[in-house]
């Protein structure tokens, strides 16, 4: 069984109108910006599946009922659980209708109560109609567990009844036999240390003391032990701890020499470290080996090995993975009656690096994969995380005119060959597109390195306006933009622009318009500029404007290049120039000149475009170089220097960056 | 009964061999439980049997019966055989069949059959009407339109009134008569009547298959006891569960003991499966509550018996030396009712017999106060809830008069109540919270007037309290009507011309229990006394009489109401009835029974 899909009306951030979210088996993310509803989102989850359970740490409260614009409380919050692959035994939430679906819904309300104070209630209901019952039990077959971003892992793998490694114990200890077993062992243990002298001091103290305030009266003793010897009090009392590996082994530790005699004759220069005065040491490979150990070099080994880590000690980021093994290894045990092990995180990163995320995400895949009933949906601002979890498991928030909708791209319905290419260049930069407010695509790498000054100098920053910029490198722009687009409204989750090259007089069957590939910046131009000005845009950029059309993103096209259209502007020259002499010092010499001495500005855009083509490999560093003049004129105007020859955005540019930022004033 | 009495009655719990065939028996089986055969004990044990080893998670047995009364018996038995705090909870299922159609059937998938899904209400009879315009004269005058709740959809999705199927034609232009249209109104906005329940629930199993195999995989065995009191529609529904993979449908029940053909009871539907191929039949023929001499006299009016031997005495009173005595009468039954009881007590005391209403018992064919039979007494369903609740407050469950007096207090003052589940407290947190109500249901509550007062002035002081009440508790009468027109009886009645000077109390009284209970055989069923006496009232009519008794077909009802009175006593049985004038009592044989006229 899996959550398929959830509906909230009048909770927190979402409005009557509601949210609905759409769910996969297996690992699912719910990604987007700040304050986008994300952690409302997983606390309803919370809500849903443990209201009608015994056991609650969330309760549906007050303050989660809606507060429209007018500051007006809604008086009724829903919400609409619906499940799939649900067994037909579950027959308060099953759906005869489509026999492997189910659903639950529930609705909060407050009543007055005669003494005046206001209460939060509910109902809730299995399946399609109000009324029908929906008890405890069908709950049991659902095992909701929940890590959160504020979380304190620590306390919840610390010693207690109700600790994950308790949890854990229980379901793997389910036969009383081996239940009588361990508290048989701890019985043992238990009297060993009571026969210890000072345990017994200990305890005779206390019932000296006992005895003589009693007198006569309750002729009562006490007994002092590890443990109470029953099995709810020996999972209560587990503690995981951290084993270090690599121990640190000084040179006056008394075997240093037949150790490091070992380890080489043994040929295991892999287990240890050189280091300053000594080397650190992996003891437990060591032990593993089967190579005959001296019994004194054990023991002394086994000592350092008690050096470890109580949880306290450790860092928070490794706490977080102790706990979520712990419950995912709850979770992968089969336990009778469960069909639905469902594991709701909030930013699964906090406090991991990049690549343990990664390990992480490879984790909840593996343990999907092993077992189909473990569904895990987190929340998350990581990058690396969204990279790797696949386009259709992404449910994306996103807020609009000051709603929150909810895209899950897998209503995107990219065909494969689409996916396939858009998995394969989602990568860790890609993906911050996901949490941005606006997006501008561009096709290669000198619009990439300029645009963000060039936003600027129009006072248009990217980081201001949350704005992040996908260099697709080619022209591949239709999956984005399908992936980008809201089928229902015809509206991007977030603004939206294209810049790209319109690519005009490629076409060879068009003789009077095509324009050779070989020309370089010194050839005839005799016609060249007739050419573009008739030249129509390629094939490739009308499918993209085609495709536009329909839905709400700018496309903005260079009219034959960005060189081009960067060159048609006189203040821009000289920089160009200045750009182009810095990688070409000779050769650029000789475009000054000709440049210099064309009359008109196409032709001298026409001179630099060429140039840049024929060179396109040092494309880069050209615009590297222009991009350091814009941003010296930037940080100059920003301190009220006058900059002489500023620097002209093209207007295709411009356009496409007030598209994504805030129209021009 | 409670246990302790039948272990003793047992001697222990050993059991012989047809209780141990059952408990190992699977499939299509029939248990037949002749009277005393301690059936109810034997189902529990069955039950214990699967849930002890039971570990299929939301899956479980259901073990149905027909009246609350016995699915608690059922409960109260299994929790005695087992250690402290056990109870049969979820998976597994206790409750009667009707209950268990309407959760697991029609209340929470009878959706699919609506216009609109919602679920439907299983409306109460007499306050639920819904406007229609199409009526005919004729359907007035025939009694229909006020009557709406008599009219069924059978399983074939025909219309019935009462058992007849509706053959009237169509008015103008339409499709079916005004009754039909009526009903199929009802129906599309989810009003359903309990009498229909059945046949609705086996016309969307066949509809949705999925259904009956998803109640088969819920509840893998199903256990019926008192099996003999199966409606023919209900016996269907079991039988398409039972073909969608249910693993084992058992029958527990005794042909002979079906008395509530009123309510539909079927016993042939119990035979037919008793007889079929396909079932497995146990007979469980050991009676351990009665004397073998009360065994020998009885089989005469068993239809079950009728060509075979009477039932082997097993229990501690098999060998009591008491032969059932047939007590002969003159004259009125009124002038020698109190002759016949003090003969009777004196029996009881000679036999050492306790007089204690547990333990003695007089049974009549009809209701105990046959004068508080009045049509149309009440004039409103609320009146008729007051004075329920009324009843109950005094003499019985303060948590049904809660109920009755909730349901009244609603439908006066906030709405129309439409359904049998009422699920009033949704409605009512729409204008208050459900604390508040209570409070003020608990008001009118403590102020009903003691049911012992004759029923005109109960229904005055009960006007008044009422009056009282409502303005204390801020409520009102809501529409056009008064509280006069509310709480309000019949004024006079034919037959009964003085039945306004009898106390409430008796026209709710079943039983009327002092040093020995006197009761309606319908409220001994399931019972046992040492000693009971069958009051025959009467000499001609429907009924009981000395000529039905000794000529009487086997197989009619109204034989086995007789059959399952003279099976209650462990010792002494006493029948009395007017002499007749031939002098022949064919089925009381001298051998078998002691004379003696009063």
């Amino acid at each position: 069984m899996f959550l398929k899909r959830i509906i909230l009306k009048n909770f927190r951030a979402f409005d009557e109108t509601g949210i609905d979210l759409v769910f996969n088996k297996g690992v699912n993310a719910i990604i987007g910006e700040n304050n986008s509803g994300k952690s409302a989102l997983i606390d309803a989850i919370r809500i849903a599946f443990s209201t009608i359970t015994y056991n609650k740490d969330i309760y549906f409260s007050k303050a989660d009922f809606h507060v429209n614009h007018c500051g007006h409380r809604a008086d009724t919050a829903q919400i609409d659980v619906y499940l799939d692959d649900v067994p037909n035994n579950l027959i308060e939430i099953w759906n005869p209708e489509e026999p492997l679906t189910g659903e639950f819904h529930l609705l909060f309300y407050t009543v007055i109560t005669p003494s005046g104070s206001e209460k939060v209630k509910y109902r809730a209901w299995g399946g399609k109609t109000e009324g029908n019952p929906l008890s405890s039990e069908t709950f049991d077959a659902m095992n909701v567990a929940f890590l959160g971003a504020l979380r304190d892992a620590e306390s919840e793998m610390r010693p207690s009844r109700t600790s994950k490694l308790a949890r854990l114990l229980n379901t793997i200890t389910t036969d009383e036999e081996t239940k009588t077993v361990l508290v048989s062992e701890l019985l043992k243990a238990n009297k060993a240390i009571l026969e210890m002298e000072p345990i017994k001091k200990t305890k005779d103290v206390i019932n000296v003391n006992l005895s003589d305030i009693e007198q006569e009266l309750l002729h009562q003793q006490i007994d002092i032990g590890l443990v109470d010897p029953k099995f709810d009090s020996i999972a209560a009392a587990l503690r995981p701890w951290i084993v270090l590996r690599w121990h640190f082994i000084s040179t006056d530790f008394p075997h240093y020499d037949l150790l490091m005699e070992m380890c080489r004759s043994h040929n295991l220069s892999k287990i240890y470290q050189d280091a300053e005065a000594g080397i650190y040491f992996d003891i437990n490979k060591f032990l593993q080996t089967g190579i005959e150990i001296d019994p004194d070099l054990k023991a002394s080994l086994l000592a350092l090995m008690n050096h470890s880590f109580e949880l306290y000690q450790n860092g928070l980021g490794y706490n977080n993975l102790l706990f979520m093994s712990a419950v995912l290894g709850d979770m992968s045990l089969e336990k009778v009656g469960v069909s639905l092990n469902l594991f709701a995180i909030e930013e699964p990163e906090a406090h991991l690096h990049p690549q343990l995320q990664e390990l992480i995400h490879n984790f909840f895949e593996r343990k999907y994969n092993d077992l189909s009933s473990i569904q895990v949906i987190y929340t998350s601002h990581s990058p690396t995380l969204v990279s790797r979890i696949g386009i259709n498991a992404i449910n994306l928030l996103h807020e609009d005119s000051h709603t929150v909708h909810c895209y899950p791209l897998t209503n995107a319905h990219l065909e494969p060959d689409e996916q396939d290419y858009l998995e394969k260049y989602l990568d860790v930069t890609k993906s911050q597109m996901f949490f941005a407010k606006g997006v501008v695509f561009v096709e290669g790498i000198s619009e990439a390195i300029l645009l963000p000054e060039m936003a600027r100098s129009i006072n248009r920053s990217f980081d201001k306006y949350a704005v992040e910029m996908v260099n697709v490198d080619g022209t591949s722009f239709k999956p984005f933009a399908k992936l980008l687009t809201l089928p229902a409204d015809i509206k991007c989750f977030a603004k939206t622009s294209i810049i790209t090259d319109d690519d005009r007089c490629t076409d060879k069957s068009h003789h009077e318009t095509y324009i050779p590939k070989d020309l370089d910046f010194d050839d005839d131009l005799t016609d060249l500029h007739e050419k573009l000005k008739r030249g129509l845009p390629s094939a490739r950029f009308n499918n993209i404007q085609s495709l536009c059309s329909n839905i709400n993103i700018e496309l903005c096209g260079a009219k034959k290049t960005l060189e081009y259209e960067l060159a048609l502007h006189a203040n821009n020259i000289p920089h160009i120039l200045e750009a182009i002499a810095n990688e070409f010092p000779e050769v650029g010499l000789s475009l000054k000149t000709l440049v210099e001495n064309e009359s008109t500005i196409e032709n001298k855009a026409i001179r630099i475009w060429l140039f840049i083509r024929a060179r396109s490999t040092s494309k880069g560093q050209v615009a590297q170089a222009l991009s350091r003049v814009i941003k010296e004129q930037n940080e100059d105007k920003s301190k009220g220097i006058e900059v002489i020859n500023p620097f002209c955005v093209p207007t295709y540019i411009a356009k496409a960056i007030y598209a994504v930022t805030e129209a021009e004033e | 009964m409670p246990l302790q009495k039948r272990r003793n009655s047992r001697g222990n719990t050993r059991f012989d061999r047809g209780e141990n065939n059952f408990l190992t028996a699977e499939g299509k089986v029939v248990l037949c439980a002749c009277p005393g055969s301690g059936k109810t004990y034997v189902v529990a044990q069955k039950l214990l049997k699967h849930v002890k080893s039971w570990n299929r998670p939301h899956q479980g047995v259901a073990v149905l019966s027909f009246t609350n009364v016995a699915s608690d018996e059922i409960g109260k038995q299994t929790k005695e055989l087992m250690p402290g705090g056990f109870e049969i909870a979820y998976p597994h299922y206790i409750g009667t069949l009707d209950s268990f159609i309407n959760k697991y059937i029609l209340l929470r998938f009878g959706y699919l059959m609506l216009k609109d899904p919602r679920r439907p209400t299983i409306a109460i009879k007499d306050v639920f009407t819904i406007p229609y315009n199409s009526w005919r004269h004729e359907c007035r005058r025939k009694g229909c339109v006020e009557n709406i709740h008599d009219f069924r959809w059978g399983m074939d999705g025909r219309l019935y009134h009462r058992k007849t199927l509706v053959e009237c034609p169509p008015n103008n232009n339409r499709k079916h008569p005004p009754c039909y249209e009526c009903k199929q109104t009802l129906l599309k906005k989810g009003f359903i009547f309990q009498s229909e329940v059945s046949a609705l629930a086996y016309l969307l199993l066949i509809k949705y298959p999925e259904i009956a195999k998803a109640i088969a995989t819920r509840f893998p065995i199903i256990l019926l006891d008192e099996a003999q009191d199966t409606s023919i529609e209900q016996m269907a529904i079991l039988d398409l569960i039972c073909d969608n993979g249910l693993e084992s449908m058992l029958l527990v029940g005794d042909p002979d003991q079906s008395i509530y053909e009123w309510r539909n009871a079927t016993p042939e539907c119990f035979i037919e499966k008793r007889d079929h191929v396909e079932w497995m039949t146990l007979p469980l023929t050991a009676n351990f509550r009665s004397s073998q001499l009360i065994c020998n006299a009885t089989k005469a009016f068993s239809k079950t018996l009728e060509n075979g031997e009477p039932s082997t005495a097993k229990g501690s009173n098999a060998d009591y030396r008491q032969k059932p005595l047939l007590l002969l009468y003159d004259g009125s039954i009124d002038n020698v009712k109190s002759k016949i009881t003090t003969r009777f007590l004196e029996l009881c005391h000679a036999n050492n017999i306790v007089t204690a209403s547990d333990n003695v018992a007089v049974v009549t064919r009809s209701r105990i106060h046959l004068d508080t039979e009045i049509p149309g007494l009440w004039k409103s369903k609320e009146v008729e809830f007051f004075a329920q609740s009324a009843f109950e407050w005094f003499a019985g469950s303060r948590k049904k008069a809660y109920t009755l007096c909730e349901k009244a207090l609603y439908s006066i003052c906030i709405g129309e109540i439409r359904d049998i589940e009422i699920s009033i407290d949704v409605d009512i947190e729409t204008t208050m919270s459900y604390e508040l109500w209570r409070s003020k249901v608990i008001e009118l509550l403590i102020r009903l007037p003691n049911p012992n007062q004759p029923i005109n002035t109960w229904i005055a002081t009960m006007k008044t309290a009422t009056t009282q009440t409502l303005s204390c508790i801020e409520l009102s009468v809501r529409d056009s009507r008064t509280l006069d027109d509310i709480i309000k009886i019949k004024n006079r009645d034919q037959k009964n011309p003085n039945f306004k000077s009898i106390p409430l109390l008796k026209f709710f009284e079943s039983k009327n229990i002092t040093n020995h209970t006197l009761s309606s055989i319908h409220g001994v069923k399931g019972e046992t006394y040492d000693a009971l006496l069958l009051l025959v009232e009467s000499t001609r009519g429907n009924t009981l009489t000395p000529s039905f008794f000794n000529t009487g077909d086997l197989a009619t009802e109204l034989m086995r109401i007789a059959y399952v009175a003279m099976t209650r006593p462990r010792k002494l049985l006493v029948v009395a009835m007017p002499q007749v004038k031939n002098g022949k009592y064919e089925r009381f044989p001298k051998d078998k029974w002691d004379y003696e006229s009063l």
